[in-house]
């Protein structure tokens, strides 16, 4: 769905798509800006009994509770360990989820043709939640679709928990 | 259909719900006290606003109709007709033809419908034909209820032939004038069938009252006239619930600090903002409360349309409607609540005859009483019928294997058996009530709502049906435990009793654990933690609290660290990516401002429960 969020924005507005960058470890990611509710520094969670890993904890967003999902542990990324963490609150289609990111970047504004799309690799192993990669100068920024990373998967994967359990 | 219009159409189709409630209600009391002017003139009121509101919004379908209905209430009103039970209940009829059409438009703005035959029937009503009418009415009251009743005196041939009809008359995108529907009828009709057939029409559509969803039913309460309210949606006054719930924490934070403060002004101001905030609170969650008016009336017709069937004199006594409940409650309560009352007059009221024999008034008397208890409200539907002889209970429960036979139980709990699933005590099925799918549901469907449904009878004089229910379901009276660093919520409705279960009331059993002997009764014992998945703080089993939780199937103690207090807490409702976690029935935010989870200790160990029955039995039972 988001992607076609994206498509959308890049067939309305070819000039510019804006995306919020951030750091995970030593790599750059990003994801559209219209998902973005808001930034907020890394509140007091309390863990998920029975609950995957990568997510870290329910919190109180001013008396929504919400979970808070360490996109780090999902991506199996190791964490920078700066204390620069930050939480980004994405609304993935009327839902909210907390996601915790090394460190905010910038927010991003290029036009469509500047997005590769992911180059085929063999052995590759799941790319299917990147939607592309926009190239700087001398790096790259991988756009990510936080909803695939995030979403159904782990929601199947909780549901399977609850068979196994 | 342009926006406006489709929002003054909608709007008035819940105006017209209002309208049409009163006018029922208006109807119901006219039957009893039929010489009142007053009444027919609101009633008259009610159906020319109807007429109006509907004509001028474009529903002609409705217009017409309801034109029909305001000739004869007019030709009521000015004493040309006689108000007799055949009259009101035609004019009921008329309400509920109306209150399907305002459904249907409710689902589809562009419905059309046909009003023919109820027509025809005000016409009659009208030439004072009014001995065919009541007499097919009688046929058609029956019918309402089971139409296999009817088929008995109407060929199956008839029927098909009748569906056919209706078929046609809601063939979709063809729309006749009345003349050419009365042609139709009377074409697919041979002069020989039976002329109740074309009476029954609206009364099949009349049972299709009950399949429609309820939306927009509930939601207006009060009427616009008498007092000035708004309608706001549910989903506003919940997020104020989740703002205010904030403001609250924010000051119970501020409070907790007043040590450090010295400055006086500052304290008085701390002070009046924790009285305001509460009062804030208050109000905000008294937004979700509506009366039980609205739905206690519908009683009204339900006690009316099933004594009618039954042929049996009842009077309905409603105490204390303007009790107030949280909507979603509400919304939940009115189908057991039909289902009582249905019971009360169908099972628990004897028969006219019986009941002149056993030196009873003639009337029935069936009453409803609502009132607040506490955190509770408190429905109670008595009737002074003839109570529940648990001896018949027993024979029954024995035939129909409910119980064994050498099984001893008291009296109160023999009644009580009229809750378990598939126990009908009835000795014939009627049409009214008894198709043993009864009281079980009802009482599931009220403990769904976290409330309790219990029976008091008396040989002779008659039962209560006593509901129980919690105001909210958006608040609940929980205990606040430790497990391990975290807290967890579990509420209070759970919580049979808790202990320290020292080492004289631990015994291990074997295939089974660690088991508490309590009061001769051995109570199987889970860890919380292993069910959580989350580590506990190490130290013995008798340094824990045991929590007594009371199942259905067997009592369980459940091992946690410790219990911190007890508070009420507002349930908050997980986010989709673990709602599905089994054994959390949402969460909560605690006094310091973070969130904790409510568990449901028993789906959380409903598991562990079957898995470990049949050891205990096994191991324990002998």
């Amino acid at each position: 769905m988001e992607k076609d969020n994206v498509t959308k924005m890049k067939r309305t507005n070819a000039e510019l798509s804006r995306f919020i960058e951030f750091s995970l470890g030593k790599e750059d990611y990003a994801i559209p800006l219209l998902m973005v509710r808001e930034v907020i520094s890394v509140p007091d969670t309390t863990p998920i009994p029975k609950s995957p890993n990568h997510f870290l904890g329910i919190m109180n967003l001013r008396g929504q509770v919400i979970s808070v999902v360490d996109l780090r542990k999902k991506l199996k990324i190791e964490a920078r360990q700066d204390k620069e963490e930050a939480v980004i609150i994405v609304d993935i289609g009327g839902m909210n989820i907390g996601v915790v990111v090394d460190s905010i970047n910038k927010v991003l504004a290029f036009s469509s043709d500047e997005v590769s799309e992911m180059p085929e690799v063999e052995n590759q192993i799941n790319t299917h939640f990147i939607f592309g990669i926009y190239k700087k100068e001398n790096s790259l920024t991988i756009l990510l679709d936080i909803a695939k990373v995030l979403d159904l998967k782990d929601m199947e994967a909780i549901s399977g928990f609850k068979k196994a359990a | 259909m342009d926006e406006f219009e489709k929002e003054v159409k909608l709007d008035f189709l819940a105006e017209a719900i209002q309208l049409l409630n009163d006018a029922e209600q208006a109807f119901l009391a006219l039957e009893s006290d039929k010489n009142n002017a007053n009444l027919m003139n609101e009633i008259f009121r009610l159906a020319h606003n109807l007429k109006g509101t509907s004509r001028a919004v474009g529903f002609g379908d409705v217009a017409e109709f309801t034109h029909e209905m305001e000739n004869l209430i007019l030709k009521v009103k000015e004493g040309h007709i006689q108000i007799t039970d055949g009259i009101v209940s035609l004019l009921l009829e008329c309400n509920d033809h109306v209150s399907v059409m305002i459904k249907m438009l409710n689902m589809d703005l562009d419905s059309r419908f046909s009003s023919v035959e109820i027509i025809a029937k005000i016409k009659l009503a009208l030439t004072g034909k009014l001995e065919s009418v009541v007499e097919c009415e009688s046929i058609a009251q029956t019918d309402n209820e089971n139409e296999s009743v009817i088929s008995n005196s109407i060929s199956a041939e008839d029927i098909a032939l009748l569906e056919s009809f209706e078929r046609d008359l809601d063939a979709p995108g063809e729309v006749f004038s009345n003349d050419q529907k009365e042609e139709r009828a009377r074409s697919f009709f041979p002069t020989e069938a039976p002329k109740a057939i074309l009476e029954l029409v609206p009364e099949k559509a009349v049972g299709k009252v009950s399949d429609l969803p309820e939306h927009k039913k509930t939601a207006t309460n009060k009427g616009a006239a008498e007092d000035d309210s708004i309608r706001v949606s549910l989903a506003r006054v919940e997020l104020l619930n989740n703002v205010v719930g904030e403001l609250v924490i924010i000051q119970t934070v501020l409070n907790q600090h007043r040590d450090e403060i010295h400055n006086p002004l500052m304290l008085k101001s701390l002070s009046q903002l924790a009285k305001l905030s509460k009062e804030i609170q208050n109000i905000s969650m008294s937004l979700r409360m509506v009366p039980l008016k609205q739905t206690l009336q519908k009683m009204q017709r339900i006690v009316r349309d099933t004594s009618k069937a039954l042929d049996k004199k009842v009077v309905l006594e409603i105490i204390g409607e303007e009790t107030e409940i949280d909507k979603t409650v509400l919304e939940h309560l009115a189908d057991p609540l039909v289902h009582i009352v249905r019971n009360a007059v169908d099972h628990g009221l004897e028969s006219t005859a019986d009941r002149l024999r056993s030196g009873k008034s003639q009337e029935g008397r069936v009453s409803i009483k609502a009132f607040h208890e506490g955190n509770n409200l408190v429905i109670e539907i008595s009737d002074d019928g003839n109570g529940i002889d648990p001896k018949i209970i027993r024979e029954k429960a024995i035939e129909k294997k409910v119980i064994s036979a050498n099984s001893n139980l008291t009296d109160d709990e023999l009644v009580n058996l009229i809750f378990h699933p598939g126990f009908s005590t009835k000795a014939e099925v009627s049409e009214i009530s008894g198709r043993g799918v009864g009281m079980d549901v009802v009482k599931t469907n009220i403990e769904k709502l976290s409330g309790e449904v219990k029976v008091v009878t008396q040989l002779g004089k008659g039962s209560v049906f006593k509901v129980v229910l919690p105001l909210t379901l958006a608040i609940i009276e929980a205990m606040v435990t430790q497990i391990g660093e975290e807290r967890y919520i579990i509420p209070l409705g759970q919580i049979y009793e808790s202990l320290s279960p020292t080492p004289d009331l631990v015994h291990h059993v074997n295939g089974v654990g660690n088991c508490l002997k309590l009061r001769g009764q051995i109570i199987p014992m889970f860890s919380i933690s292993s069910a959580l998945q989350r580590p506990m703080k190490e130290k013995s089993i008798h340094e824990q609290i045991a929590i007594i939780v009371n199942s259905e199937e067997r009592n369980f103690a459940v091992l946690v660290d410790d219990i911190l207090h007890q508070q009420q807490v507002v349930i908050k409702k997980l986010g989709n990516e673990i709602k599905n976690q089994k054994g959390f029935m949402g969460s909560s935010i605690l006094g310091d401002g973070r969130p904790a989870f409510i568990l449901d200790l028993i789906e959380l160990f409903s598991g562990s429960m079957k898995k470990k029955k049949i050891n205990f039995t096994d191991d324990v039972a002998v």
